[in-house]
């Protein structure tokens, strides 16, 4: 049989005109575009900052940009593509500040500390904060919206192999890490 | 099949990359391999944690972003889908030439334009021109597209353009490019085809073209450049240092002089139509052959090559663009040009029946009805123009009062009830920080084309076309106490050169670059953030922090460069050179700069 692979729920596509009405500032077509994405780019956001407060900042930071980026979308790429296009660089722009500001050059590219909390949701989480914000964003997209590795690299900008290795990536690691805390929470 | 292969394969089939038959072979691996299994049991694990979480609490940004963008959007400084009809647009200028200074001997290529630019925009009243544009390499079906059309221009707020797209298409299944943009003073509107993806082409195009209008528009708005901006070349000449020279030639019948720019510093002669139309993209590096005419300063050509670089090859190639290093890719010329000729009667005609129209929020009042204090001082000829009050949902009311010479431009915007968390006025990222004595603290941002002052229970901002001096002049003039900035905002941690130095002993500060003002500076810990800005959109940020490694790259294309005779590296996609020197980190980004002139400005930093 093979594997259990769930899709989940897909981002949806909003209507064309909708994303034309916005672009020449109409406000009720934006809050449309907002409404539609803010769940979607919070959760990217805070499982790649690994903080809730600021990914909300940063996701209202993010549909300003869009705002006023919308009039250079050229409907080249989906517009969800295009959108964590912009959360992303939102996102990582935040990264490389802290890292400046705060010179978390190491710590922010590994790890905090691990917990003892039992429960899964932490688990997961931790163990996913353990990666690379490279590899974090890439596995991201494609688990948290079940973007396909073309949508993924079109979104970050790279070419699909790179999507395709960073994802696999990820999971071994990912498995590395949760394994390990399995047989340490089994002594 | 190999383990390491197994599990590689089995992360594609997770993302449903792999087929039927592949996918047997893999169950078969797994049946008999523990470690395979286990790689995909938690693989599906770390899935179903992640794409079915449970989400007690999901914020709800829209109040909050609804409300910042319904404020007064800060000028676009680069925007470069649709540029070539707000290029025409920008060709239109018109100045008495009161004298080009050379920066050398009779032999020097360069000169500085910002006084003459400067005194030119005080001297048009009213241009009416033919156009001829010629636009390379949209699609390769249509390689070469042509444009006839004309130019009315009325000091200070009114111009109408209008281009008829006459190139020959494969088919009639391809739609003109006609585009027309109108402005008269509290009214504007603009027609032209929607944009739609060039792989898309033709049929995606739809045959009745967009109309947008709007009206209640305030005068001078920052979210568009006004018609003064359009025709007169002030932010791209002024405050850029010396400028190339190209050399004297008879251009359209007239004497002229060439300067040589790049397609960034002529971004706000781009900024006009951008929305309008469906138009080639430019690179920011592109050359920009631009001749001007001597007597009026009209200028008279203009052409857009290429530029060389591997960033701009690689540019091209992402967006199918198979351009010619020696042929220009947007060429625009001016002809039949009558100076101080009034526009016909008709010449700025209302909306088209059928526009969308919105409203822009200012109402016009009488000038004693605006609460608006007078500033003490005026630069000569400056007369009320006009006054009034905007108000969106969700954003402050602001009351503004203007004045004019009949050509130029002075807008001064007040308010009480900012509730922002930076400075009212948008001055953009590049915001310095002023000791103006009396007049106490105020800011400065976009180049010193927009001031800003916070008061006790008041801010205001003062914009205009005329130069940064007058600008500050005029707002340390209006008797408002300026304030630093409350230590909440964004430019509470702005400090003067001295400050950053002392921040991080051994700052380095870019020496003998011309072509940008004082930069703003921001420290925030040991990290030291100077921004500086030139003409058009030329910019570039330098941030300097102590540190002996630079972070592990995020970009995948970031590439090893030379810099001060040290390995660096460059992203093209973030525009940024960074390196480490001397127990500290640097960085230089620009999205308007090439890796070449980043270079440049690296090796003229020297120590404060």
């Amino acid at each position: 049989m093979a594997a259990e692979a769930p899709r989940g729920v897909r981002v949806q596509e909003p209507d064309p005109r909708v994303i034309r009405a916005a672009a020449d500032h109409d406000q009720a077509a934006f809050g449309e575009i907002v409404r539609a994405y803010q769940a979607h780019v919070w959760r990217f956001l805070r499982h790649l900052l690994n903080d809730d407060a600021l990914a909300e900042d940063l996701t209202q930071e993010t549909f300003i940009r869009i705002y006023r980026k919308l009039h250079t979308f050229q409907f080249r790429s989906k517009f969800s593509t295009w959108v964590f296009n912009v959360a992303r660089n939102a996102g990582t722009d935040e990264l490389r500040s802290q890292r400046r500001r705060a010179r978390l050059v190491d710590a922010l590219a590994t790890t905090p500390p691990p917990s003892r909390d039992p429960s899964l949701r932490v688990e997961v989480e931790e163990a996913v904060a353990t990666l690379t914000p490279t590899l974090r964003e890439t596995l991201l997209l494609v688990e948290l919206f079940g973007f396909t590795y073309r949508e993924t690299a079109e979104a970050l900008g790279i070419p699909e192999g790179t999507a395709k290795r960073r994802v696999f990536d990820a999971r071994k690691q990912l498995a590395r890490e949760l394994t390990e805390k399995g047989e340490a929470g089994a002594m | 099949m190999r383990c390491d292969q197994a599990a590689e394969r089995l992360s594609h089939e997770l993302d449903g990359e792999v087929d039927d038959r592949e996918a047997t072979a893999l169950e078969a691996h797994i049946a008999s391999c523990s470690a395979c299994r286990a790689f995909r049991d938690t693989s599906l694990r770390v899935r179903q944690h992640l794409r079915f979480e449970v989400l007690s609490h999901v914020p709800d940004v829209e109040p909050r972003v609804q409300a910042t963008v319904a404020r007064p959007m800060p000028r676009a400084r680069w925007r470069w889908l649709a540029p070539a009809a707000a290029v025409v647009a920008g060709i239109v200028a018109g100045a008495a030439f009161i004298g080009l200074r050379t920066t050398g001997g009779p032999d020097v290529a360069a000169a500085n334009l910002s006084g003459p630019v400067l005194s030119a925009q005080r001297r048009v009243d009213a241009l009416v021109a033919q156009l001829r544009v010629t636009e390379r390499g949209w699609h390769p079906d249509v390689p070469v597209r042509s444009y006839a059309g004309h130019i009315d221009y009325r000091a200070p707020e009114s111009i109408a353009i209008d281009l008829v797209d006459d190139t020959k298409y494969p088919s009639t299944a391809w739609k003109p490019n006609n585009v027309a943009t109108v402005v008269s003073q509290g009214t504007d509107w603009r027609s032209g085809p929607a944009a739609c993806p060039r792989e898309s082409q033709p049929s995606c195009t739809p045959a009745a073209p967009r109309v947008l209008a709007s009206v209640d528009r305030e005068p001078f708005p920052d979210a568009e450049p006004a018609p003064l901006d359009l025709v007169v070349p002030v932010r791209s000449l002024a405050g850029g240092g010396d400028q190339t020279l190209l050399g004297s030639r008879r251009v359209a019948g007239r004497s002229a002089i060439g300067v040589q720019v790049t397609a960034a510093q002529v971004e706000p002669l781009l900024a006009g139509l951008v929305q309008t139309g469906n138009w080639r993209e430019l690179y920011p590096s592109d050359r920009v052959e631009l001749w001007l005419d001597r007597e009026s300063f009209v200028p008279l050509d203009l052409k857009v090559f290429p530029a060389r670089s591997a960033e701009r090859e690689r540019w091209a190639a992402h967006r199918g663009y198979s351009d010619n290093p020696r042929a220009p890719v947007l060429e625009i010329a001016l002809d039949d040009i009558r100076l101080d000729q009034a526009p016909a009667a008709d010449a700025f005609p209302a909306p088209p029946p059928g526009a969308v129209t919105r409203s822009l929020g200012f109402r016009e009042l009488p000038v004693d009805q605006v609460a608006v204090p007078d500033p003490g001082w005026l630069p000569p000829e400056m007369a009320p123009y006009r006054a009034g009050l905007v108000q969106t949902p969700n954003g402050p009311t602001v009351t503004e009062r203007t004045w004019s010479d009949g050509r130029a431009w002075i807008k001064v915007r007040e308010t009480h009830d900012w509730t922002g968390d930076r400075l009212f006025g948008d001055l953009g990222d590049a915001v310095r920080r002023i000791d103006s004595g009396a007049a106490g603290t105020v800011y400065s941002g976009d180049g010193g084309r927009r001031i800003a002052i916070h008061g006790a229970g008041v801010d205001a901002a003062v914009s205009g076309s005329l130069g940064g001096d007058d600008l500050l002049r005029v707002a340390t003039s209006l008797g408002i106490a300026g304030e630093p900035a409350p230590p909440t905002w964004a430019e509470a941690s702005l400090v003067t050169g001295p400050g950053a130095a002392h921040a991080l002993p051994g700052l380095l500060m870019p020496e003998r670059i011309g072509g940008f003002g004082k930069p703003a500076v921001r420290v925030d810990g040991d990290a030291v953030t100077l921004t500086y800005t030139g003409a058009g959109a030329r910019e570039f940020v330098l941030v300097q922090t102590r540190g002996t490694a630079l972070a592990p790259p995020v970009e995948i294309d970031t590439r090893g460069v030379d810099v001060r005779g040290r390995i660096g590296r460059y992203s093209p996609d973030r525009g940024e050179l960074e390196w480490v020197e001397r127990g500290a980190t640097f960085s230089i980004r620009s999205q308007s700069l090439s890796l070449s002139e980043l270079l440049r400005i690296a090796a003229h930093l020297e120590p404060v």
